[in-house]
């Protein structure tokens, strides 16, 4: 039979067509017993994994959170965050004093490297130690 | 100890939950509530199973299919939105894409010889049941006959009786393609189930 038919056919084939549609609607395919116990054991074990993930997760944010209090109990010692920033500031000025200190100090830098150069540290000293006592006297 | 309260309470939560949205139940399964799972499941694996089936032609493969989709569902659940997208419409994609993956994959490898439509329930045997047996079972062929993208759409639009921009959601297409499809799919069919008219026992009518 070809194609080749009048439109009164073509309208018939596809009146018959959605016939065959509306009856496949009212008899879909049916899911077996066994697919049904599948995807519900499916959906009981990704809640489990999930549930085992979480508890994981909890003992190391409690672990975390152990860090963080000690963290807390120290901060609060020395008097809370402001106080760690003036901590902070004595700390690094006492640094740049030790490597670059005022005129009147020995200058550490300079010791190590007459040091290096093998002459005396004493005299050195104690021609520092002098200038600083005339300073004061001169005052 | 506590056996007829749990009971009594999981009714009550069975009865609760058939009036719930799919994203109600959606988040209820998040939160760890196993109920929620059988309510979702009956709502939509039965249809996923029928889009597949009727799209691959083999139950093994539909059944494989449908698992794995909501399997997927299950596991999207902590990430899903409530109110952005329908949830069927989201498992129907996904559907659709594994069916467009399994055929692939047997193009590349070999070809599944169970893959013929499976009979009808043939459970009645009246001869008018036999018949209209055998006319859904010659849809079905036809079915298979066309492209796989016609095939979906035609399927989503003529027997899921899905809207065209919601079928354009699923496939992630325009609703001028699934109009093209659905037209063009519709046609082919005609011509096939056209040439079997004496067969089908449509001469006489």
């Amino acid at each position: 039979m070809s194609w080749g038919i009048a439109m009164s056919d073509k309208d018939e084939a596809m009146t018959e067509l959605d016939d065959l549609f509306a009856v496949a609607r009212h008899t879909p395919p049916r899911m077996s017993q066994d697919l049904t116990a599948a995807i519900l054991s499916d959906a009981a074990n990704v809640l489990d994994e999930r549930a085992k993930t979480a508890a994981v997760s909890f003992v190391s944010a409690q672990q975390d959170q152990g860090v963080r209090r000690l963290w807390r109990q120290f901060t609060s010692a020395v008097g809370g965050w402001p106080a760690l920033g003036g901590m902070v500031a004595a700390s690094l000025s006492g640094l740049w004093i030790g490597l670059a200190p005022p005129s009147f100090l020995p200058d550490p830098v300079a010791q190590i490297a007459e040091l290096s150069n093998g002459s005396q540290l004493i005299s050195n000293l104690g021609y520092d130690v002098s200038l600083l006592i005339g300073e004061e006297v001169i005052e | 100890m506590g056996g007829p309260e749990v009971t009594a309470a999981t009714v009550h939560t069975a009865a609760a939950e058939a009036a719930l949205s799919d994203d109600a139940l959606l988040v209820l399964y998040a939160n760890g509530e196993a109920a929620a799972a059988s309510e979702l499941m009956q709502r939509l694996a039965p249809r996923s199973f029928g889009v597949a089936m009727r799209v691959l032609g083999n139950n093994a493969e539909a059944e494989d299919v449908t698992q794995e989709a909501m399997m997927r569902l299950w596991r999207m659940a902590p990430d899903w939105q409530p109110g952005q997208a329908k949830v069927s419409t989201w498992l129907y994609r996904v559907v659709m894409n594994l069916c467009i993956d399994l055929k692939r994959r047997q193009r590349g490898g070999f070809l599944d010889l169970d893959a013929i439509p499976e009979p009808p329930d043939t459970a009645a045997s009246a001869p008018e049941q036999l018949q209209e047996a055998a006319r859904q079972d010659a849809l079905q062929q036809a079915l298979m006959q066309l492209p796989q993208r016609q095939r979906q759409a035609v399927v989503l639009r003529h027997i899921e009786e899905l809207t065209n921009p919601e079928i354009a959601g699923i496939m992630e297409i325009t609703v001028e393609a699934v109009e093209s499809l659905t037209a063009r799919g519709k046609r082919a069919l005609a011509k096939i189930l056209a040439e079997r008219r004496d067969e089908l026992g449509y001469s006489d009518v």
